[in-house]
């Protein structure tokens, strides 16, 4: 555009003093003047587009350099203000990581320390438990062998043994009560028939009498009639004869019932000696039972002692159980404590890759308010006592509050 | 008939000492991992207690005790009685409970005998 410029004020200039030329000196002398003028008028030009040319060439060439050059003061003064800014960010994370990494450190020996009491604490209280349920199976196999026999290991032996005992003697008993009985029976039925056998005598012995008196008021009134009652009179010797017959049977059967009846006395005696016996062997039962009953007495007692044993050492177990259910609740407490440790460290992770990104400032100086921020997310106290690097208590008791 | 409880908490192990503590004192226990599980539940099930835990993911106790005694679809519900079970001692979470319509407030670690006793005090 310059050069356009110029060639026009060239043309111009050179046609205002070419006719200059021309009108003082003359065409001849003129035509040497305005050829040289247009010769140098065209050799300038082009030796000033040469040149041009060159500078535009070195101009790009310095642009460009300086565009580099700009770039890498712009590059090296991000570097510089970067460097700057981490050095600071740099300076607010130590001073961060001061407070917040002895934090997490008490949390994480809080869980720690939690985690070993309470493991201890149970390993402990099983142990206990073991221990008292072991007393437990001691003294009820003591109590067995302080009551049971040779063949008797349980007390369900000790019964089972006393039980069949006490089953045989009550057989033998019955047993001997039955033939007892049936003895007696018999004995009262032929008491019965003697009775009568002794009645049916003195029936006979009545008529024999009645007899006897008849043949002799015959024998008188065959003799008052003389010749006419001989007859008679030998009839009335026929019935006396009947009559003492029947007297002499009489005497025969009485002699007879009383030997019965003797005999009788005898085996009723015998009756009576086998119920004596029975008596005894009833009073033998009478001692085996108690000797069952003593035994199962002592089951008994030594059982009651058990159950008071048992019932002492199932509460203690029931104790050690609610200790074990308390100790097994720390999982709880770790877990939440833990959670809290993580998602702080996630979150610090978060805004250390904010500052790498340069995107955030204010909010990662601000370390006062990331402390309280992690305060706050605490939900126990133990854990807040942590957080100030104060002596945790361990709290075993839970408290109930009503609304009502 | 037995008694119908629901436990809500996100730890298993609270879960199972909470169950066989209650379940051992005769009463029915059935579970819920969160908020949102539970409130799943009660839309559908009438239960004579319900206990809950503060800190659970996806929808906390008290919230869940809040809709639970606020919202129509719980209306099954909204008589029975709500026991918060929690680590939380803070007063002012406390407050919170009670204004949302909680009726006891148990501190973890619990022992037994208090637990059955608070339930007991319910039903």
């Amino acid at each position: 555009m310059i050069l356009l410029f110029y060639w026009v004020f060239l043309i111009g200039f050179g046609a205002v003093t070419s006719y200059f030329f021309v009108n003082q000196y003359g065409l001849s002398q003129a035509s040497y003047i305005i050829a040289a003028a247009v010769l140098t008028q065209i050799i300038f030009p082009i030796l000033y587009l040469l040149k041009s040319r060159r500078k535009m060439k070195d101009k790009n060439l310095f642009t460009e350099k300086l565009k580099q050059e700009i770039e890498k003061y712009s590059q090296e003064a991000a570097m510089k203000e970067k460097d700057g800014l981490r050095g600071q960010y740099q300076g607010t994370m130590e001073q961060l990581l001061e407070k917040v990494l002895p934090i997490w450190a008490n949390h994480i020996e809080n869980s720690q320390s939690q985690t070993e009491n309470a493991i201890t604490a149970l390993t402990m209280r099983f142990k206990k438990m073991v221990g008292i349920l072991d007393k437990a199976i001691g003294a009820s196999e003591s109590a067995v062998s302080l009551v049971s026999g040779k063949d008797e290991k349980t007390l369900q032996d000790v019964y089972e043994k006393s039980k069949e005992s006490f089953k045989k003697e009550m057989r033998q008993l019955k047993k001997e009560q039955l033939v007892i009985k049936k003895m007696i029976s018999r004995f009262s039925e032929l008491g019965n028939i003697v009775e009568e056998l002794r009645m049916m005598a003195e029936d006979i012995e009545k008529v024999a009498e009645k007899t006897r008196l008849l043949a002799l008021n015959a024998s008188i009134e065959a003799a008052r009639s003389g010749e006419a009652g001989r007859g008679f009179a030998v009839v009335a010797e026929g019935v006396t004869n009947l009559s003492e017959l029947s007297a002499h049977t009489s005497k025969n059967m009485t002699e007879k019932i009383t030997t019965i009846s003797e005999t009788m006395g005898e085996a009723l005696s015998a009756a009576k000696e086998a119920a004596d016996q029975n008596m005894a062997s009833g009073k033998s039962s009478k001692l085996t039972l108690r000797e069952t009953l003593i035994r199962l007495r002592q089951v008994m007692d030594t059982l009651i002692e058990l159950e008071s044993i048992l019932n002492d050492e199932s509460k203690q177990v029931k104790n050690e159980i609610n200790e074990v259910m308390v100790f097994f609740q720390f999982s709880d407490r770790v877990s939440q404590i833990l959670h809290h440790v993580h998602d702080n460290m996630r979150e610090f992770y978060y805004h250390l890759m904010r500052i790498e990104e340069n995107e955030t400032k204010e909010e990662v100086l601000d370390f006062q308010k990331w402390l309280d921020n992690m305060l706050q997310s605490y939900t126990t106290e133990e854990q807040k006592m942590a957080h100030f690097g104060q002596k945790i208590e361990e709290k075993r008791t839970s408290e109930v509050t009503f609304f009502d | 008939m037995k008694e119908k409880i629901l436990i809500v908490d996100d730890d298993s192990t609270i879960r199972s000492l909470i169950k066989i503590t209650l379940t051992g004192a005769g009463y029915d226990v059935y579970e819920a991992e969160d908020g949102l599980e539970a409130l799943s539940n009660l839309r559908k099930n009438k239960f004579d207690l319900i206990m809950l835990d503060v800190n659970m993911p996806n929808l906390d106790g008290i919230s869940c005790a809040a809709k639970v005694q606020s919202e129509a679809d719980y209306s099954i519900n909204q008589k029975t009685p709500i026991v918060m079970l929690t680590v939380e001692s803070d007063d002012e979470m406390k407050q919170r409970g009670k204004r949302a319509g909680v009726r006891a407030w148990i501190t973890k670690p619990f022992l037994p005998d208090i637990l059955i006793n608070v339930v007991q005090k319910f039903l």
